[in-house]
């Protein structure tokens, strides 16, 4: 009883503003990969396109001087043409399995190269980024965010999305122009993504290559599949999930914490295989 | 810089030899069951820390030692399978995701029982160097690693061949349906399967960890992500496409050491990777409609 | 004279068995018996659920409800709810109709296979092997190719030998004849024949050659979508307009 009051007794208002900034910003890289995978295109390495995006606001912020208001939507755009190239080199290719492991790879490739490159600041980071992403950025950008996709779920190319999720041979016969449907998914999500890189790159100002690996990417993919694949609602719930659940352990110990959140995957993947909120045929 | 590059060499092999041990791994329990087991690399750590515990306990004999670690990655993976896998019922994805959860779960275990750092590892004997040729040295170590793995590797491939539970093994991999109409208890050599990757698991971690001197909570992640790249790049199934895949790997990981410094290591691993899904989807060594299940 | 199914003594009483996979109820209500020395065929449209209710005998999937007995002369075995593996042990041979070989192994090896986890012996199961690639000539040719790589009606013959390595008591056809040019197809129905009389191995036959179907079989079994509609000696269906009006679709 005592270690709780004192878990819960330290927390300041300041504190949940801060955390729920970190959930809000996060939220927006993962809606990103929700638009990809609602279409099917796993993506296992989707820190990897955050990292470009990150990157790309970081050069732009620090060695162009280019105001945030400007390159966020900049970014947005190089996420947009990050996920025209993810789409030729992979999305037209691979599907499932290998789409998985070939976005994985990708992500480790970029992070090796960012690792290398003197420019980027190879593996001590990208430093000197004005923090900028404050909790009313999140105010301005989400809502957007959330209006355009709700109009996604509720138009034809929602309706393609997920019809080529389920079948693409079905789909194709059915008239929808698969390869430009996964386009249009690639771009948007990319979109999203760019966003959500910029708002990180100006949130926590230095930026290291590895923190865009495997662990990332899993940690949105839950998100995603705690939600299910039903409406991008379950995704902002996952979220929340994945990034709250941890504070609610009474621990302070970390490693603790990580590997209670371990089991926690484990047991929802077994109670809850089709995620919180999606009914158990849809997946 | 004629020895220094024939030292690479070797050391390239070697861990080439422990990449392509990773790879089988992953194939025995992608053959027999169709789904990725990401915890892998955890319990190679595992079977690493093992080692350790008893030396820990203060039994202070070598093999015994190695005996009781390959056990004990080999316990940890059935109970991955038991917790993490079975429950899922072949959901691929799921497996993925719950089995990497198991990995994380492993991890932070070790790393809150041993403080995280690495730890000094013992040696199976006294190093002795033998002059080759000129300055060429090598060290009865190195070759007695690079033996133990090239024979893991042979010895896996004689039993999957030859063997009665190695062409169970192999039948459930082509056909599991099949696999029942001729006699064979499916369940039981899928649970076979997973043991015997664990076992190897627990080998490749231990070879690893003697080869670097040292093992850490997290070695499993590095090791567990090449093999995976091999396990794609050589094509799923495909043993010997993997023994092949990972030796080059090894020996161009070294030498790109040599040309530009160690960061390129993984680059190089990773790249060949990305080439490879763009060239040749379904692996160097793999055909188009074959994608896993066989061995 | 046909014989009629109170005179005879069975080897397989399939009792009002039901197979579902999840939700979808693919047959309900199934009853068939086999008697000694007899061949049998289940015939119906597709989608009737013959090759679920072939699976349910075979071990391949558990019926939902009701009882399958085999006696293997010996004693009679409770069939329902055991998995594949031990069914074969009974000494039931499964022939699907999809995926029939192991492409990956050779034609010599899938031969091996049929008996490795059957018989003790090896020896006699070499001789087994032997006596079969004999029996076809063609896998003795093919011998040391892929299995993969055969032809469909070659795959078709090599997986019928396979299972008669281990010397079933029953065998469980589902579609033998597809892929089979017609001069294959009749000397592949005459090999069943005789190895049925020589042997003495009863066989279910799944077909949609009623025609081959009804010459080579004893007494046939007709299903409707989901459940069984009628049965009788095949000399008699033969000439029956019920069977018509199944395959036309009435
Ligand atoms: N694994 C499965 N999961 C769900 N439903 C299945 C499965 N296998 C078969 N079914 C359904 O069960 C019903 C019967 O299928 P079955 O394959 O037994 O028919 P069949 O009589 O063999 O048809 P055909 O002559 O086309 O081979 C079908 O409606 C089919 O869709
Ligand atoms: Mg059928």
């Amino acid at each position: 009883m005592q270690g709780l009051t004192a878990h819960f007794g330290g927390i300041t208002w300041a504190f949940v503003l801060d955390l729920f900034t970190d959930y809000g910003l996060f939220l927006v890289s993962a809606l990103g990969l929700y638009v990809l995978m609602s279409a099917g295109q796993v993506s296992l390495g989707h820190a990897g396109m955050v990292g470009i995006a990150s990157y790309s606001a970081a050069v732009l912020a620090v060695k162009f001087h280019v105001p945030f208001w400007l390159s966020l939507p900049l970014t947005g755009c190089i996420g947009m043409v990050a996920g025209m190239v993810y789409c030729y080199l992979l999305g037209w290719r691979l599907s499932g399995f290998y789409l998985a492991i070939g976005t994985f790879a990708f992500g480790e490739m970029m992070i090796n190269i960012w690792l290398t490159s003197d420019y980027l600041g190879g593996a001590i980071g990208f430093s000197g980024i004005p923090l900028l992403a404050r909790w009313p950025v999140l105010l301005i950008v989400l809502p957007p965010i959330f209006y355009a996709l709700w109009r996604i779920e509720h138009s034809r190319i929602g309706l393609a999305f997920r019809a080529i999720r389920d079948n693409e041979t079905v789909a194709g016969s059915m008239g929808i122009n698969v390869a430009r449907t996964k386009l249009m998914a690639w771009m948007i999500g990319g979109f999203i993504t760019g966003l959500g890189g910029c708002l990180h790159a100006h949130r926590v100002t230095v930026i290291t290559p590895t923190e865009f690996g495997i662990y990332t990417s899993v940690t949105m993919l839950l998100a995603i599949l705690m939600g299910g694949l039903r409406t991008f609602w379950g995704t902002v719930l996952g979220a929340a999930v994945i990034y709250f659940g941890p504070w609610l352990t009474t621990t302070s110990e970390p490693r603790d914490r990580l590997m209670f959140y371990a089991a926690l995957i484990v047991i929802l993947m077994i109670l809850r295989p089709q995620g919180l909120l999606a009914s158990r045929a849809a997946r | 810089m004629a020895e220094y590059l024939f030292e690479q060499f070797l050391i390239g092999i070697s861990t080439g030899a422990i990449y392509a041990i990773v790879a089988i791994g992953y194939n025995l329990v992608f053959g027999v069951m169709n789904v990725l087991n990401l915890s892998h690399g955890a319990v190679m750590m595992v079977g690493s820390f093992g080692v350790l515990l008893l030396f820990y306990l203060g039994i202070d004999n070598f093999w015994l030692a190695v005996a009781f670690g390959i056990a004990l990655a080999l316990v940890t993976g059935l109970l991955v399978e038991r917790i993490a896998v079975r429950p899922l019922k072949g959901n691929w994805w799921n497996i993925k995701v719950a089995t990497l959860g198991a990995a994380m779960f492993l991890e932070n275990f070790v790393t809150r029982l041993t403080d995280g750092r690495p730890m000094p590892y013992p040696r199976p004997f006294k190093p002795v160097y033998y002059t080759i040729v000129g300055d060429f040295e090598v060290s009865n170590v190195q070759l007695f690693l690079i033996a133990c793995s090239l024979g893991l590797m042979v010895a896996m491939m004689l039993f999957l061949r030859h063997t009665t539970p190695g062409k169970a093994i192999r039948v459930v991999a082509q056909n599991p349906d099949l696999a029942q109409c001729v006699g064979v208890n499916v369940q039981q050599t899928m649970v076979l399967g997973f043991a015997l990757s664990a076992a190897l698991a627990g080998c490749a971690g231990i070879l690893n960890a003697v080869t670097f001197g040292s093992t850490y909570p997290f070695v499993g992640q590095f090791l567990g992500l090449k093999g995976l790249v091999i396990l794609i790049v050589a094509g799923i199934g495909n043993v010997r496409g993997c023994l092949i895949v990972a030796l080059v790997l090894g020996v161009l990981e070294s030498f790109s050491v040599v040309a530009g410094g160690s960061q390129y290591r993984d680059l190089v691993a990773y790249s060949a990777l990305v080439l490879t899904l763009l060239v040749r989807p379904h692996g160097l060594f793999g055909e188009e409609g074959r994608t896993g299940r066989e061995i | 004279m046909p014989i009629s199914v109170s005179d005879m003594q069975p080897i397989l009483t399939v009792d009002r068995i039901e197979v579902r996979y999840g939700k979808v109820v693919a047959a309900t209500d199934i009853s068939l018996v086999i008697g000694k020395g007899e061949i049998v065929t289940l015939l119906g449209p597709n989608g009737a659920g013959k090759t679920s209710v072939l699976k349910a005998i075979a071990g391949l999937v558990a019926p939902a409800d009701g009882r399958i007995a085999f006696d293997d002369g010996k004693t009679v075995h409770e069939l329902a709810g055991k998995p594949g593996h031990v069914l074969a042990k009974l000494g039931i041979a499964h022939v699907p109709a999809q995926n029939i070989v192991l492409p990956r192994m050779t034609v010599e090896e899938n031969l091996e296979v049929g008996g490795r986890f059957l018989m003790s012996d090896r020896a006699a199961l070499q001789r087994s092997v032997r006596s079969l690639m004999d029996r076809f000539p063609i896998l003795a040719e093919r011998r040391t190719q892929y299995a993969g790589l055969l032809s469909g009606g070659e795959q078709r013959q090599l997986a019928i030998a396979r299972a008669l390595v281990a010397k079933p008591r029953l065998m469980l056809l589902d579609e033998p004849s597809i892929g089979l040019a017609p001069k294959t197809l009749g000397e592949i129905f005459g090999l069943l024949k005789r190895i049925n009389r020589e042997d003495g191995i009863e066989m279910l036959l799944v077909e949609q050659n009623v025609v081959k179907a009804l010459e080579l079989a004893n007494r046939a079994y007709v299903m409707r979508v989901g459940a069984m509609d009628f049965s009788g000696p095949c000399e008699d269906l033969a000439r029956d307009e019920r069977l018509a009006n199944a395959y036309l679709g009435s």
